[in-house]
């Protein structure tokens, strides 16, 4: 117990510790470059900004972009929403997938039609996500990617984070299957749901947890060609109208979730699997 | 004679898998010395070309673009941005690897908890997002610059590989019979662990890197519209000019009324730099999983 209360309290410094240097790494850079963003921006010094991050989770006005008078913080976390759910609906197709696959492979393991899917498929991993995303806006056109599904689809075909995920995960579940522990249970004729599934579940768990700043790096494409309002579509509007204040809040933001997503599962992970501890 | 036959087959395949290879450094090489063979004048002010004018020729095998540029030379200046930008990347991801690799798995010294926390850090860092922060804060468009800035960015995945190689084989036997027999720990894990052991892992991650670099500077390129200039063209930058006009030609194709927009007069404006996109990337991703598998 004292052991998880004490890596609680590490991550707690974490969260906060990692997006506050993030927000002041990207301030010096700013500030070292010199330039028009810095010259126009009127907000507080980066010390007083993160006193009010911090204290009040307040991120200050929006700039020009917004009608002003008005706070940055529920565009920044519209982005983050947006974003984080075509991410994570990305990484869930690709997990449920792989799952599927490589039960099927494991069933029918000299079925020629699948050998040669595997085969077209570990060929088309290869292609990155530019032009996938390409292919299929030409080919579908571009109002589809209005929704938040059909981007998430497109990035767990064609992202190749997401394609390295898939060969993991399915080499880890292939691993599980394989252990002697499996090949022990299904030889008594034991549940494969009750007994190989959690093992299964948590593999594909922490391979989520650690593979979402990956995904979160493919959207890039879709949400700036497509006008998806998530973090890189804010980004390059606050860019534009050159908002210092907003781009230090959509870093401490991102870096915040990131972290915070992370460590949820290593303290969740640690309870779990006590060989993590 | 089965372990001869084995070996010559072997080898022949290794030697004919690096035939895509040698063909990448020729095209480079071409595309480094085209402005000295290219029979465009550069002096010459661009004319419009007319839509017959712009289909493939001798004299221009790829066609000319919509400004009257040559489409193969636009190709090529693609190949020499490309592979500045996934040298540079690829340099600084392996210094800043090695470096960091060895400092946390060479010796448990009191940073190495510290060092180790910065490169999980980084690697929580969602590449892009940073590379797009570093665009706005340098507010134009440089890829050697962000391309080096990914490559440290990067660099936390290949410290973990050397970390995990070292802490692994130096509990192993051999490690305690080289200290024994007198040779340094630098030694032992320079030559017998890093070289011996780790080489391929480490080649399969530069493979990887370089060609991540490379298409990380086409996709910067094509949703920044940024390029260098005439003789430093991006393919994604390319794309992106070429992207509507290719988008009416297949709309064509799959619906027998034609639409609104002009259709392009030279597909290959389109197609050229994307087949050398993707064959480039797939080159490099393939030959990091080569190198995997014999890892």
């Amino acid at each position: 117990m004292t052991v998880i209360l004490k890596k609680s309290v590490l991550i707690l410094l974490k969260i906060i510790i990692v997006p506050s240097l993030a927000a002041v790494a990207v301030w010096t850079a700013f500030h070292i470059v010199g330039g028009e963003m810095v010259r126009v921006y009127q907000g507080p010094s980066i010390w007083a900004w993160l006193g009010g991050v911090l204290g009040r989770f307040d991120f200050g006005m929006a700039g020009e972009w917004m009608t002003s008078g008005q706070k940055a913080a529920p565009y920044l976390w519209q982005g983050i929403r947006n974003t984080g759910l075509i991410a994570l609906t990305a990484i869930s197709l690709a997990s449920l997938f792989s799952i599927a696959w490589t039960y099927l492979v494991w069933n029918n393991p000299y079925n020629a039609g699948i050998r040669v899917v595997s085969g077209l498929l570990r060929f088309f991993s290869s292609w990155p996500i530019l032009i996938g995303a390409i292919f299929v806006a030409v080919i579908i056109k571009a109002p589809a990617f209005t929704t938040l599904i059909m981007p998430a689809i497109i990035l767990a075909i064609c992202d190749n984070n997401l394609n390295d995920f898939r060969d993991n995960l399915m080499d880890e579940i292939k691993e599980v299957m394989q252990s002697d522990y499996a090949i022990a249970a299904l030889g008594q004729g034991r549940s494969f749901f009750r007994n190989l599934v959690p093992e299964i579940f948590w593999k594909v768990i922490s391979f989520i947890a650690s593979r979402l700043p990956a995904v979160v790096s493919g959207i890039i494409v879709l949400e700036l060609y497509f006008n998806i309002n998530g973090i890189y579509q804010y980004l390059m509007m606050f860019y534009r109208a050159r908002d210092l204040n907003a781009i230090l809040g959509i870093t401490f933001l991102v870096s915040f979730c990131l972290t915070a997503w992370s460590s949820i599962f290593a303290v969740v992970y640690s309870i779990i699997d006590p060989r993590q501890r | 004679m089965a372990i001869f036959g084995d070996r010559k087959s072997g080898t022949r395949n290794r030697a004919l898998s690096l035939i895509p290879l040698i063909m990448y450094l020729f095209v480079i090489a071409v595309s480094f010395l085209w402005p000295l063979l290219s029979l465009q004048d550069s002096n010459t002010p661009y004319s419009l070309p007319r839509p017959e004018e712009k289909k493939p020729s001798l004299i221009h095998p790829l066609g000319l673009d919509d400004l009257g540029r040559d489409v193969l030379g636009n190709v090529l200046s693609g190949f020499k941005t490309s592979f500045v930008s996934g040298i540079l990347a690829t340099f600084l991801f392996l210094l800043a690897g090695l470096g960091l690799g060895l400092f946390v798995g060479f010796e448990e010294r009191a940073g190495a908890g510290i060092m180790a926390t910065i490169a999980n850090s980084l690697n929580s860092i969602p590449k892009f997002f940073a590379l797009f922060v570093a665009f706005i804060v340098i507010d134009r468009y440089e890829p050697f610059v962000l391309m080096a800035l990914l490559g440290l960015l990067c660099a936390p995945r290949l410290a973990e590989i050397l970390r995990f190689k070292i802490s692994h084989y130096r509990k192993a036997d051999f490690y305690d019979a080289a200290i024994a027999l007198g040779l340094s720990p630098v030694k032992v894990v320079g030559k017998h662990i890093i070289w011996y052991n780790t080489r391929k892992s480490i080649f399969s991650e530069l493979a990887y890197m370089f060609g991540y670099a490379i298409l990380s500077e086409a996709t910067l390129s094509f949703i920044l519209h940024g390029s260098m200039g005439p003789g430093w063209q991006s393919w994604g930058d390319i794309i992106n000019q070429e992207l509507s006009g290719f988008s009416i030609l297949i709309f064509n194709l799959f619906n027998r009324a034609s639409s609104s927009g002009t259709s392009p007069d030279n597909p290959l404006e389109f197609l050229a730099p994307l087949v050398a996109l993707v064959a480039t990337v797939m080159l490099f991703t393939i030959l990091s999983r080569r190198l995997v598998e014999e890892a």
